[in-house]
């Protein structure tokens, strides 16, 4: 078995280990090393002398409570030494404190995944640059041709409620979780390779083997990012306590439910699985919930005692006591609360351009600052014309590239941004952010500039020469070329920005109408299956960081890929399904060598077929984006320490968690 | 009597069964369902999607794939026959559960409400009448129409503004956060008091003026009346004549907006609400229609028209009580 050939971190701490044995020195070494330098911007350990011999290596409530006798002491709690994931820090903190946050409402519960419970087997940096490195399993190692993945636990690693974690909570969720087809209709990706499901044994104890049919080379990048819907986590399911919800471990399972109020044995298990409504449910993370989301009005969660990661020093995390989000369904009154300094960190909600400056001006009275967000998208608005309209004449008019590009050069980008986005930003296709290593200059700016000559010359060679009196171009049945534009109400500054848009269509002699509708409105028209929306209006999601896993605007890869999501059907179910379209050659291309990149052991041979996927999208040019985004901003209060200065937000990576709040704390 | 509120009581049922029809089709006429609504929430908030299996089995999950009349009459048997409003979908919870939470502090605040609005329109609209088109009949008159005219919530922000800029209060909820979790003492009710003020006074102006307006047209038709003048003629005081005729008269808008009272307590101003982090039912209601949760959106509005129907019923009887007229005419 070879090593995984990104897993520099888990080598060099492997190697540290064995030669010191363990010791405390071996860990400081390790810390240094295993994370990346970007997260150091503060003094690390190293500059701070030799460790306070008085401080205090878990938190004085715990203490109390172990002298208590209510809980076993930290040696206990903790993983072994040499299995206790050590987080490097900016700063040593000290113990105490509430967090005050906010949630909007039920249907926020992603943002307190997001604070409070990233925790994926593998991690990525706090900056997202590199991946594999430990997290909730020691490490991760590969066979040569990528179809063999060995798993290492934590040994000694606890549940919040002090049950070991070992190789059997593995297999639960996997063989009892993610291959129950009660709970999952089809095994997730992160287990199947070409569609197959992989084969899952457990070792010993702290071992378990994945073998896959085919290579699965992308296996430690997707278990690097964080658990959520598409991501799914291999130890998210403490089989301790959950196996009493499956009627396949327990036979009463199904009038455990009924007893509970609920009709089946699937409704109840997936409440029971929602941590944030289910105090009972033990957990591997730093903050336990006590208040649930779905009860009162204060979501509370206390510091886990079993938490696994300690500082550089050994101290356990988290050093803050106690997380409090109120439950605060209008952005406006959590934009009050974050003037008024209320809120110690919030990077979501009211975080707009158009706040930025009610909150610069708070500032000071708040004693909070701004921390810059790095946006991982590559366009403030993308226009997706529907190349699969159900309107035979117009699908042809959309899938003619030079309509497409004519109407791209007759859109006057600076005055958007000038107008529209307050001179932020740059006029940009849907194409890789410049600081990507996907970068093609050719690509973001094709078309881009403002010229209604060369507008008119391109959509007259899209066969649309003739007008009618009031100088609209006509479709080749007569009729005048009109359609509308769907946007949804996420962003304020799409309409105007819309708006001048179809201005400058019209004058060369394009009537399209904006149509501003509610947000489940606009998903209804463009699911595959309903196909009624003409073109509509998005953010240009992905193109730094995440290039290779948000591929929506490369090519149709599924429902959010708004310029042809019956093509994207027909990707998405292997050419199968009610409203699948087979598209033309150049999409199946690419469709073809997305198949490919996960097969492909190596990375870097995974990137080559990438830049393939764009390149025929560059040709193809699918959709018209507008500009490039600039950095949005989170707001931190000045008293809260270690967060870093900058970080990347996707939701891929459940941004904040891959910032460690488990490493904040106050200003003693 | 007996015989008129058999008669109201009957008319009830049916009332109720189509009430219950409309609202919960309604509520399915927007485009999409729960589902839809939640897969554009988590997108717009970028949090990913879910899949389209994943989503096929939740749709059969909620029963989403039924035709209405069957998913209407899963809900409306399991509250006749079980009295059981079903789980709220955004909630994982019992709707019953969910309006117990709310229903406490509503009611404190509708009760609250209600007073205050009697204690200030009743004696300004006695004083309006009496003192028609003086300085403060006008006072008041101007003030009355801008609390009516202006929307509450747009109050409610410009409030929590001042009161944040001026008094430092935190903003939204009942309760600063040191005194969220605190156990009762006089400083956490001098704290509550604080945060009290805003909405009673809120939903207070446009009731208020409402009252006085009415209070004051009844009462200077009353004073206009040949009793009154009767009554002065033979020397009867002028206050206590008002008082004791024409202003009992003049109440009935008083007793007849007691109805009103019980449904506003289910559905209270979802919107100040809702601006004013307040945990009552109002924002419950008004998110659980916005996010298509069907069963806690029909069964809010199924109790709020039960109430409607029996607070009409309530101040029908009470102004029988006050005003012989009203009895005399069943």
């Amino acid at each position: 078995m070879k090593r995984s050939s990104r897993n520099t971190a888990t080598e060099i701490s492997r190697r540290h280990l064995l030669q010191a044995g363990g010791g405390a020195a071996a860990l400081a070494t390790l810390s240094l090393t295993a994370c990346d330098p970007a997260e150091g911007t503060g003094e690390t350990d190293g500059g701070q002398g030799a460790p306070d011999p008085n401080r205090p290596l878990e938190a004085p409530e715990l203490t109390e409570r172990v002298d208590a006798g209510d809980l076993p002491p930290l040696e206990e709690r903790l993983p072994v030494e040499s299995d206790r994931l050590v987080v490097a820090t900016a700063a040593l903190g000290v113990y105490g404190g509430v967090y005050h946050g906010a949630v909007a409402d039920q249907g926020d519960s992603p943002w307190l995944e997001r604070m409070l419970a990233y925790e994926p087997l593998l991690r990525y940096d706090p900056n997202l640059d590199e991946f594999a490195q430990p997290g909730t399993l020691r490490e991760i190692t590969v066979n040569d041709d990528a179809t063999v993945f060995t798993l290492h636990l934590r040994d000694g690693m606890k549940w919040s409620d002090g049950e070991p974690v070992t190789a059997d909570d593995i297999m639960f969720a996997v063989n009892d979780v993610f291959y129950n087809t009660n709970i999952h209709a089809t095994p997730p990706g992160l287990l199947t390779t070409a569609g197959d499901p992989c084969e899952a044994e457990k070792v010993d104890d702290h071992t378990v083997t994945l073998t896959f049919s085919q290579s699965k080379g992308d296996f430690i990048e997707e278990a690097s990012r964080a658990a959520n819907a598409v991501s799914p986590n291999l130890l998210f399911y403490p089989k301790h306590y959950l196996e009493q919800f499956l009627p396949d471990l327990n036979p009463d399972a199904e009038s455990v439910a009924e007893e509970a109020g609920f009709g089946d044995w699937t409704a109840y298990w997936e409440d029971r699985i929602e941590w944030w409504n289910n105090p009972d449910r033990p957990v591997l993370y730093p903050w336990v919930i006590t208040d649930p989301l779905n009860e009162g009005n204060v979501v509370h969660a206390e510091r886990n005692p079993y938490y696994w990661k300690v500082d550089s020093e050994g101290a356990q995390l988290p050093y803050i006591d106690r997380l409090e989000f109120e439950i605060i369904q209008e952005e406006e009154v959590m934009l009050l609360k974050a003037v008024n300094g209320e809120l110690d960190f919030h990077s979501r909600h009211f975080n707009s351009d158009a706040n930025k400056p009610v909150l610069a001006e708070g500032r000071e009275s708040g004693g909070y600052h701004f921390v810059p967000v790095q946006p991982t998208s590559m366009n403030r608005l993308v226009i997706a014309l529907n190349l699969n309209h159900q309107d035979e004449e117009l699908r042809g008019i959309f899938q003619n590239k030079d309509f497409r590009v004519g109407l791209s050069h007759a859109i006057d980008r600076q005055d958007i941004i000038d107008t529209a986005y307050q001179r932020q930003g740059e006029p940009w296709q849907a194409a890789p952010h410049p600081d990507s290593e996907f970068f093609d200059e050719e690509f973001a700016k094709q078309y881009t500039e403002f010229d209604l000559d060369l507008a008119n010359s391109h959509l007259d060679a899209a066969g649309l020469t003739e007008k009618d009196s009031e100088g609209f171009r006509l479709r080749p049945n007569g009729e005048r070329l009109r359609f509308s534009i769907d946007i949804a109400n996420l962003f304020p500054e799409w309409a105007p920005a819309a708006d001048l848009i179809t201005q400058t269509w019209a004058e060369v002699g394009v009537d399209a109408q904006v149509n501003p509708i509610e947000r489940s409105l606009f998903y209804e028209r463009k699911e595959a299956a309903a196909n009624e929306h003409d073109a509509n209006i998005w953010a240009g999601d992905g193109g730094l960081k995440i290039e290779m896993l948000e591929q929506r605007w490369w090519f149709p890869n599924g429902g959010e890929s708004n310029y042809a999501t019956q093509w994207a059907e027909y990707y998405v179910n292997r050419g199968e399904g009610e409203n699948a379209v087979e598209p033309p050659e150049p999409t199946l291309r690419q469709m073809e060598l997305a198949r490919q990149i996960p097969l492909e052991p190596d990375v870097e041979t995974q990137k080559e077929i990438f830049r393939e996927i764009l390149q025929i999208a560059k040709e193809q040019f699918y959709v018209i984006g507008i500009a490039l985004p600039t950095a949005g901003y989170a707001i931190a209060k000045d008293n809260l320490e270690n967060v870093v200065e900058s970080f990347p937000d996707s939701w891929l990576h459940m941004t904040p968690g891959h910032i460690n709040p488990p490493t904040w704390f106050f200003t003693p | 009597m007996l015989r008129y509120i058999t008669r109201r009581l009957l008319i009830l049922i049916p009332t109720l069964a189509a009430i219950s029809v409309v609202t919960f089709i309604v509520i399915q006429l927007p485009p999409g369902d729960y589902l839809t609504t939640r897969i554009a929430q988590l997108s717009a908030q970028g949090d990913g999607s879910l899949s389209a299996q994943e989503l096929e089995r939740l749709t059969q999950r909620y029963g989403l794939d039924q035709p209405v009349y069957v998913q209407y009459w899963t809900w409306i048997s399991n509250i006749l026959f079980h009295g059981d409003f079903g789980d709220s979908f955004v909630y994982g919870r019992p709707v019953g559960a969910l309006l117990a939470e709310r229903l406490p502090l509503t009611i404190l605040l509708s009760v609250l409400t209600l007073l205050f609005i009697w204690a200030v329109s009743f004696p300004i609209g006695v004083y309006s009448a009496m003192r028609q088109y003086s300085v403060g009949d006008y006072t008041f008159t101007f003030f009355g129409y801008l609390g009516l005219a202006v929307p509450n919530f747009l109050i409610a922000l410009v409030l929590m503004w001042v009161s944040l800029q001026y008094f430092g209060t935190s903003v939204g909820g009942l309760f600063s956060p040191e005194y969220r979790d605190a156990p009762w003492s006089m400083p956490k009710f001098g704290d509550l008091l604080a945060h009290l003020w805003i909405p009673v006074v809120i939903w207070g102006t446009a009731g208020t003026a409402a009252n006085i307006r009415v209070l004051r047209a009844n009462l200077l038709d009353e004073l206009r009346k040949p009793y009154v003048t009767a009554a002065r003629a033979r020397g009867m005081k002028r206050g206590l004549l008002t008082i004791k005729y024409p202003v009992r008269v003049a109440m009935n808008p008083f007793f007849s907006t007691i109805g009103w009272i019980l449904p506003g307590l289910i559905a209270a101003d979802a919107i100040t609400s809702q601006v004013l982090n307040l945990n009552t039912t109002g924002p419950l209601l008004l998110d659980a229609l916005l996010a298509q949760d069907m069963y806690l959106a029909g069964s809010v509005l199924l109790i709020s028209a039960l109430l409607v129907v029996i607070g009409t019923l309530i101040s029908d009887l009470a102004l029988a009580w006050l005003d012989p007229r009203v009895r005399l005419r069943y």
